[in-house]
Order: C-alpha cells, then sequence, then structure tokens
C-alpha cells in the first residue's frame, strides 16, 4: 500500500474503500459524491488511477474529476489545493493517460501558480503535448508569457515541437468572431 | 485577394471564364460544348465530388462519379472505391490531399464526430462546398468557426440533420409555429439508452490498414483500443459525448424548428447523468437535461432513457421522440432524423397561402426519402448558391443545446447561458470548457 493509502483521513479511507469496492455500483456511487473529498483524496486517487483493475482505475479517475470540477465552482477557494495535487500527478512516473488526464483537469481549474510547474512539462516528451494544451487552456498573461519564451527557446533548439508552441500562440489569439477565417500557413 | 483566390474553385473558375468568353465574343477559348444552355447540362455544371469518412452515415454519400475517397482505414477506403464509385478515384488516409485538388468543388464529411469542425473549416478555406454529417461539432468555438469559415469563403455548408428534409418535421413544425396546439410550454424529449456495452476492450497497436494518428487527429492521445473506432466513438467523451449529441443533433434540431429557436438559444441547463461503472467509455449512458428558455417561457427536457410515448391509437411505444405539450393540445413527433413521423393532425394542416408561417421547403428536389431529398438540396444548392434546408448556421445553434448540457453534466452544477455572448455566466471554469485546445498540428 502506497504512503497517500496509508495516510489518509478515515474518512478519505472509507471514500477509497467505496472507489476499492467490487461492486460497480458502490464504486460509481462514491465518485459521483465525491467532490467534497477535496484536494487530500487525489493523491491516493492517482495511485488507484495507476492501477492494474480497471474498474478501480475508472473509478479513480473519475472521483478526481469530480473533486476537480467541484472544487472549481464559483465563490470557492479549493481548485489551488487541488490543482497542486493534480501537478504533481502529471509531473509523476505514472502511466500516460493517467498524467494525461490530470493535466487535462489543470488545464481546467488551474490558475497562474501553475505555469512554471507545467512549463517544466514541456520538456518531457511523454506529456508535453498535454502540458503545452493545459496552458494554452489557462487564461492570463503568465500562460502566454510562458507558451512565449518556450516557442522562442524552441526554435533556437531547432526542435519541432516549437511548431506545436506556436500553434498555441496562434490559438491565443483567436476571438468568436475571428475563428476559422484565417487560411493556413503554407 | 489570397483569400478570394483560395476561396474560388475549379467551377467558378470555368464558370467565370466562359462569362468572360462570351462577353468579349472569343468563342475559340472555350469549346461550345462545355457551355451549358436551358436543357443541357454543360461540362462546367458538372459538380466534382470527394468523400471524407466514408464509414457509417458517409458511404451513403458516396457519387458513383466521386473524384477522391479517404478514410483513416484504409482498406475502406479502397472498398468503399472498388463496390461505389467508377472509374479511378483517388484513395487516400489524408484529407488534406483531397482538399489540395483544385478540380474538386465539394466533399461531404462521414468522419468521427471529433473530425467535423476542423474538416469543415479546412474545406471551406480551400474553396470546397461540405455536406457534413451530425453531429455539428464538439465545442461552442468549433461552431464559431465553422460558421465564420462558411460565411468568409462563401461556401455551402449542409449539415446532415436530414430531419430538415423530411415533410412530416415540417408539418409538424408549421402546426406548431401556427398556434394549432397552443402556447408550448414544455418539450419532452425521451431517448433509449446509449449502446455502449460493458467491458474494457484492450489496447495494442491498431491494424496495419488503420492510421490511428490520423483517426485521433486533433482529440487528445490515447492508446488504440478496437472499441473505440466505427460506431462506438460516440461512447467517448473525447471523441463522440453520447447519444445527446449524436441522434440529439436529430431531435434538438426537430425542437428548434418547431419552437421557431434556431436563431435563439436557453437561458439555463441543468444535466446529469450515470456512467457505466465496468465499462471503457466514459461518456453517461443515460442523461436527464433540464434547459430553460425565456421570452416566451418554456422549457425543454431531455430524459435517457425516460418513458416513451404513444401515437393515438397505436400501441407501440415509440422509441425516441418529442412531446410538445401547448396550452389547447399536444404533439407528438417521433425521430428526428430522416425517418422522422408525426401525429395524422398535423399532416392534415396546412396554413392558408399568404397567411400563417410557412417554413422553409425545396420544392425542387425530387427524391421522396428525406435523406436523399437532403443530399439532392445540399447539391442544388451548390448551383445555385442558396442556403440549404441545414444551413450551418442553424446547425451551430441546434448543437449549441446537447454541447452546453454535456458541459453541465462534466461539472456537476446548473449553468446560466448568455445565448447572444455565446458564454456562461459567472462560472470561468465552464468558459473554459467552450474551447478544448487541439492537439498538433491541427487548429482551427
Amino acid at each position: 500500500m502506497s504512503v497517500a493509502l496509508q495516510q489518509a483521513s478515515p474518512e478519505i479511507t472509507e471514500f477509497l474503500d467505496k472507489i476499492k469496492s467490487p461492486n460497480g455500483d458502490i464504486r460509481m456511487a462514491a465518485w459521483q459524491s465525491a467532490g467534497p473529498m477535496g484536494s487530500a483524496a487525489i493523491e491516493p486517487l492517482g495511485e488507484l488511477a495507476a492501477g492494474n483493475d480497471k474498474g478501480i482505475a475508472k473509478a479513480a479517475t473519475e472521483a478526481m474529476r469530480v473533486i476537480a470540477h467541484h472544487a472549481a465552482r464559483t465563490g470557492f477557494r479549493e481548485a489551488g489545493m487541488v490543482s497542486s495535487e493534480l501537478l504533481k500527478i502529471a509531473a509523476s512516473d505514472k502511466p500516460i493517460m493517467v498524467r494525461s488526464d490530470a493535466l487535462q483537469l489543470l488545464g481546467c481549474i488551474g490558475n497562474t501558480r501553475f505555469v512554471p510547474g507545467l512549463v517544466k512539462l514541456l520538456a518531457d516528451p511523454k506529456v508535453q503535448e498535454e502540458a503545452r494544451m493545459a496552458l494554452e487552456r489557462i487564461p492570463g498573461i503568465a500562460p502566454l508569457d510562458a507558451l512565449q519564451a518556450a516557442a522562442k527557446q524552441a526554435e533556437a533548439d531547432h526542435s519541432g515541437f516549437a511548431q506545436n508552441l506556436e500553434q498555441s500562440l496562434y490559438n491565443r489569439t483567436l476571438t468568436p468572431t475571428t475563428v476559422g477565417t484565417q487560411l493556413p500557413k503554407k | 485577394m489570397e483569400k478570394h483566390k483560395r476561396g474560388m474553385t475549379r467551377r467558378d473558375l470555368v464558370k467565370r471564364t466562359a462569362t468572360a468568353a462570351t462577353t468579349f465574343a472569343i468563342p475559340t477559348l472555350i469549346p461550345s460544348g462545355v457551355l451549358a444552355y436551358r436543357g443541357r447540362p454543360g461540362a462546367n455544371d458538372r459538380i466534382v465530388y470527394a468523400h471524407i469518412g466514408v464509414g457509417g452515415m458517409g458511404h451513403s454519400h458516396v457519387v458513383p462519379d466521386a473524384a477522391a475517397i479517404c478514410d483513416a482505414n484504409i482498406a475502406r477506403a479502397h472498398e468503399v472505391a472498388k463496390n461505389q464509385v467508377q472509374g479511378n478515384p483517388l484513395v487516400c488516409q489524408e484529407f488534406r490531399r483531397i482538399l489540395d485538388r483544385k478540380d474538386i468543388d465539394a466533399v461531404t464529411i462521414g468522419a468521427p464526430d471529433h473530425w467535423h469542425a476542423i474538416m469543415t473549416v479546412m474545406a471551406c478555406q480551400a474553396g470546397k462546398d461540405v455536406y457534413s454529417e451530425k453531429p455539428v461539432c464538439k465545442t461552442i468555438q468549433e461552431g464559431q468557426a465553422m460558421v465564420n469559415a462558411k460565411q468568409k469563403f462563401n461556401r455551402v455548408v449542409q449539415i446532415g440533420a436530414q430531419g430538415r428534409s423530411n415533410p412530416n418535421a415540417r408539418a409538424a413544425a408549421e402546426f406548431i409555429r401556427n398556434g394549432q396546439i397552443g402556447r408550448v410550454t414544455h418539450v419532452k424529449v425521451w431517448h433509449p439508452l446509449n449502446m455502449s456495452g460493458d467491458g474494457w476492450g484492450e489496447e495494442r497497436e491498431p491494424p496495419s490498414e488503420l492510421d490511428w494518428n490520423i483517426w485521433l487527429g486533433p482529440a487528445r492521445w490515447r492508446p488504440y483500443n478496437p472499441v473505440y473506432v466505427d460506431f462506438a466513438f460516440r461512447w467517448m467523451m473525447d471523441f463522440g459525448a453520447g447519444f445527446i449529441r449524436d441522434r440529439g443533433n436529430h431531435v434538438l434540431s426537430i425542437v428548434s424548428w418547431c419552437m421557431g429557436t434556431d436563431e435563439k438559444g436557453p437561458v439555463s441547463v441543468e444535466a446529469t447523468g450515470k456512467q457505466q461503472p465496468n465499462s471503457v467509455f466514459d461518456a453517461p449512458v443515460g442523461m436527464s437535461v433540464t434547459w430553460q428558455f425565456r421570452n416566451p417561457d418554456w422549457t425543454l427536457t431531455w430524459d435517457q432513457p425516460g418513458e416513451p410515448e404513444t401515437f393515438p391509437g397505436q400501441h407501440e411505444k415509440i422509441e425516441w421522440g418529442a412531446k410538445y405539450f401547448g396550452d389547447r393540445d399536444t404533439l407528438i413527433v417521433s425521430g428526428g432524423d430522416g425517418g422522422c413521423d408525426t401525429e395524422q393532425k398535423a399532416k392534415d394542416y396546412h396554413p392558408q397561402a399568404n397567411q400563417g408561417i410557412h417554413l422553409y421547403w425545396d420544392s425542387q428536389v425530387t427524391a421522396n426519402d428525406p435523406t436523399e431529398r437532403h443530399r439532392q438540396n445540399w447539391r442544388r444548392c451548390i448551383k445555385t448558391r442558396e442556403r440549404t434546408a441545414m444551413p450551418i448556421e442553424i446547425g451551430y445553434k441546434v448543437i449549441t443545446l446537447p454541447i452546453i448540457a454535456n458541459i453541465s453534466y462534466l461539472l456537476g452544477r446548473k449553468l446560466r447561458w448568455d445565448p447572444e455572448g455565446a458564454r456562461f455566466l459567472n462560472d470561468e471554469e465552464a468558459n473554459r470548457l467552450l474551447v478544448q485546445p487541439y492537439r498538433a498540428p491541427w487548429h482551427l
């Protein structure tokens, strides 16, 4: 059993037991009501999402989704703590889809505080594309500056990833009235 | 100027050249046999078609003289070319080869749902007219891009919501729009659960005939699993997002026609759903959704599975459809696609000429089958440059309904929607989901 699972509070332990249940209905009921479990549940859920049991892995993945969106409700302040835990999963050596799922959620709920962590992942070939997409989605100047700096560096390094970063910079310029109107570069 | 050049098709070019030749009386420039006259189409009236994505509905659009057949599954592309096309069409996996062909005027798009928007946009940019299957698109931004591309590059874009070419759907819409059931306060839609089964499939190397990278296209990468491809992609949120956006596109298209909301939208949406715990598929197998409309006030509900209705005097439950509750009467409309039907009282109703609301109907197409009517309508409009039965502008408004419902489901909360601004009110996270970043090199 991982450290995260060992150190969980009684409430979270009970919740995780349901996520690990052999009964699919119990697992689903647990993930659907996972929101209030908050950031403390993310790390152990990441462990379960990386496991071999597909039913448990799905339940853990869905529970992380529910927690992340619950945390990002307008007027609540939990999104930052949940994002921190998601970034740890994204930067871990877990399976690519577990990291990809964490990055997708980060793009939905993360803020500028998480830009440096995402920038580091732009150098990781396994998830650099998902990190780029997360940065593209986070509003504000900091993600834009980070994408510009990364694109400049990638260009200097003659990295093929420079084009992907340029794509994000282009996408950040689009508005509802301009999207779809510009001819592709030759 | 560059845009204008790219927006000109081979047919445009030939017509303009022909016009110039006639005007300046230089008959030797254009052979007489090329020019058309009444009753005999000339060679320059022939529209050159190509087909992108030829599984499912995609193969039904294929014309015998197609110039190209494209599919991520090259074996399927070859099979369709061999069985449905005369001559020697280009057969390829990469649709940009079709867009590069200046001799191709129009394309049908039957690729999986996550491709519809970007293919439509790029086809418009390349000067092709487009028939794209439903659902219109995955995100609000994609819908905006499709509308913008169609308008900027002056293309004819038909969405494959074939109910708009179904006489029964039109009869129902005219019946309701002309007040025959009074003021409508509730429209109830019901639909069976998704047809996704339990099980996990098996992640493995894709078969040699399938280019998995192309199949994924703009969607984020994931390993190949044979259960994702063909019909079942609908049950993955990254690709199809369930029946609500699939057949929902059909039935909600008819609701929008009947309620006169093609240019309007709801002010709120609240959705819940239930997944399958022992399935690789992550779209909710069933959903309950409520949209509220204002001015006039009415409520639209989607219940999956819901309680099926029965036509008066019949016993058979209708698999999917909508019931309209007015303050004087009700009306049932089954389905929403080419097989759409309604009650006899609506079919018997005809608004008087020059009075009441008369809805779009293409009387110049000849087919009886609504699906074929829809295709004929598109082909005719390519020649006349008229609006089609289901133009992208209306398609985008219709698909907004399931898109925002799926966002409400994902976020687990009721959302307020600004239909004019096409944004959620007071929910930053929900607004981030109006856009889905694409995997490179794809962009709108």
